[in-house]
């Protein structure tokens, strides 16, 4: 993994762990966790999560782009990320 | 000769060859024929039997949609019992809370946590999970689906108990609508009159099927012989949009939520679904979002704008899609079987066009609250059902709601009572007293917003939301947190929700905090 993708999976980690999971205890979400058989995230979760790609990270997500494959784990989200950005 | 419940009606269609090769249910790749499930229900009824669940025994369900959910359900109707579905993302004090009030003698789950299954052990129900092997103080699912014991008659009778379906109370408190055999019977088949469902429909059922509006749709459909799929979370509406196209099913019913975000996060309207119906219930759906679903709609689907309570099994009126661009605004006319009336304070029917109370009456109301004799009083006058909804008939007999009496707060497609946040929330030390309310959002409908007296800090904002979230399920955690130095209060100490709604901070400040 590149240093910019691992300095991009510690900036989502830490997103969902302040603001779903409300800590910082890094050991409460794996990478492979899915957010919805979770209950990390419900479908409003995903909206957030999709509008924090969108603001934070200039990755814009098309409606055709909004599947779990895409967004529905951390690893997901990095497979997604690279895509867009390459 | 006695009345037919739901569960007689599935095993007559059974008997007819053609009906019982059809399928029934279908979950991901995996389908059920009617017949297959008739086995499945008898299976699970014997295996309820040996383990001594019978007439009048109520059974927890926390459970996802599933082909397993319908399975247990109509099981737990084939030997009596009183099915009690509660949502599959209930924290364990909630579930804890109504299998005390419902003295449940049986809770079926599908968990794999050791700490919390082993907090269930103790509860005093024989517990089946869904999820692993059988252990000790645990039973298997499987077990029940394998079981060859012939499952006896129970005797069961229209009015009999069949369902409990919990509505919002506060912490400790929750309020059980106890549904009958006829009840659900009745509203079943009026829903089916309307909505010309037949066996040669099928449906993606995005909703759960715990709340009223899902139940409806899994037993309307189930009574003509339609096929359920099953569909995932909103949370991907593509995904689901995809699904309609490549099932080809002929039927979709949602909340306005559920439109809103297809409208906006899909192609839903760009690519035109071939679909016959398609409902809309679970709170009112504004005129913009009415008219944009309209014009999304291939010109062969019809649209159905509902409106009920649980209180009354599900839906008390529906507007024909013919009126609904006369009739816009309006939830259309009473079922076949439900009589409305507008009533004022002093409980006096009111003309057309008066604005007052919404009186519902019909084979389809309650029987009461599950050991609460109180709140039924205060809802149930000789069998009318006080809804709490305020509106008026118009001269053609159509129905326009105006307002709610009580504080219910609608999030999507679930109804949340402030009450039971402000007693979680209250729970904090650095926290003297807080309000909740309902803020209008764009796809929700409502998100919740709490006003809260007490010590402000930004440590505290996050402590406040880790709170909620031990404590509470995703859809009832606020959005907003708005510190006050006090709530605005009547004379008599009660506080003035209304006045909070229309604050200046909430009507102008949409960030997230």
């Amino acid at each position: 993994m590149s240093e910019v993708m691992r300095g991009k999976v510690d900036v989502l980690r830490q997103f969902i762990l302040e603001n779903y999971l409300f800590t910082d205890d890094q050991s409460k979400l794996n990478n492979d966790d899915s957010f919805l058989d979770t209950g990390i995230l419900d479908s409003m979760g995903i909206l957030e999560l999709i509008f924090y790609l969108e603001e934070e990270m200039s990755i814009k997500v098309e409606s055709e782009e909004m599947i779990p494959t895409n967004l529905d784990s951390i690893d997901n989200l990095l497979v997604f990320i690279d895509k867009k950005l390459s | 000769m006695r009345e037919l419940t739901l569960i007689d009606n599935l095993y007559q269609l059974c008997a007819v060859g053609a009906s019982a090769e059809a399928i029934a249910l279908q979950s991901k790749n995996i389908k059920m024929s009617f017949s297959q499930l008739k086995s499945a229900i008898e299976s699970v009824g014997g295996y309820f039997n040996e383990i001594g669940i019978g007439k009048g025994d109520r059974v927890v369900l926390v459970i996802e949609n599933s082909i397993d959910y319908v399975v247990a359900l109509y099981a737990i109707w084939k030997v009596g019992g009183i099915v009690v579905a509660l949502n599959p993302q209930s924290k364990l004090h909630e579930i804890k809370d109504v299998i005390k009030q419902c003295s449940a003698k049986c809770l079926l789950i599908e968990k794999t946590n050791h700490e919390i299954l082993d907090a269930l052990k103790n509860l005093n129900v024989i517990l089946i999970n869904l999820k692993g092997d059988s252990v000790d103080g645990i039973k298997c699912w499987n077990d029940a689906l394998c079981c060859t014991n012939y499952v006896s008659n129970c005797n069961l009778n229209a009015d009999d108990s069949a369902q409990i379906i919990y509505t919002s109370g506060t912490t400790g408190n929750p309020k059980g609508v106890l549904l009958s055999h006829a009840n659900l019977m009745c509203n079943t088949e009026d829903i089916i009159d309307y909505l010309q469902l037949t066996n040669k429909d099928s449906v993606l059922s995005v909703l759960p099927f715990h709340y009223s509006y899902g139940n409806s749709v899994l037993h309307t459909h189930i009574y003509v012989g339609a096929k359920i799929i099953m569909a995932g979370s909103m949370a991907f509406p593509q995904d689901i949009v995809n699904s309609l196209r490549e099932l080809n099913v002929s039927g979709f019913c949602g909340v306005p939520s559920t439109y809103s975000l297809l409208l906006s996060h899909s192609d839903w309207a760009q690519k035109k679904l071939p679909l016959r119906y398609i409902t809309q219930a679970g709170g009112p759906m504004n005129k913009v979002l009415t008219r944009k679903l309209l014009g999304s709609l291939n010109r062969n689907t019809q649209l159905f704008v509902m409106y009920g309570q649980t209180e009354a099994t599900a839906r008390i009126s529906w507007l024909p899609p013919d009126s609904l661009e006369d009739k816009m605004g309006s939830v259309g006319i009473a079922l076949k079987h439900v009589n409305i009336e507008i009533r004022n304070d002093q409980e006096e029917s009111l003309r057309a066009n008066q604005s007052g109370g919404v009186y519902v009456s019909g084979n389809s109301i309650m029987q009461g609250y599950w050991n609460n004799d109180i709140a039924t009083r205060h809802t149930l006058y000789n069998g009318w059902l006080k809804t709490g909804d305020i509106g008026y008939i118009d001269s053609d007999g159509y129905l326009y709601l105006q307002g709610r009496r009580n504080d219910m707060i609608k999030v999507g497609s679930h109804r949340v009572n402030p009450l039971e946040l402000e007693e979680v929330i209250n729970k904090l030390l650095f926290i003297n007293e807080s309000a909740v309310v309902g803020v209008e959002d764009e796809i929700l409908g409502q998100a919740l917003c709490v006003f809260v007296v007490g010590d402000e800090s930004k440590k505290n904002i996050y402590s406040l939301k880790k709170h909620c979230r031990e404590y509470l399920p995703a859809h009832k955690i606020p959005r907003d947190i708005k510190w006050v130095n006090s709530l605005p209060k009547t004379a008599s100490g009660k506080i003035k929700r209304y006045q909070l709604m229309q604050t200046k901070e909430v009507l102008n400040d949409k960030h997230y905090l």
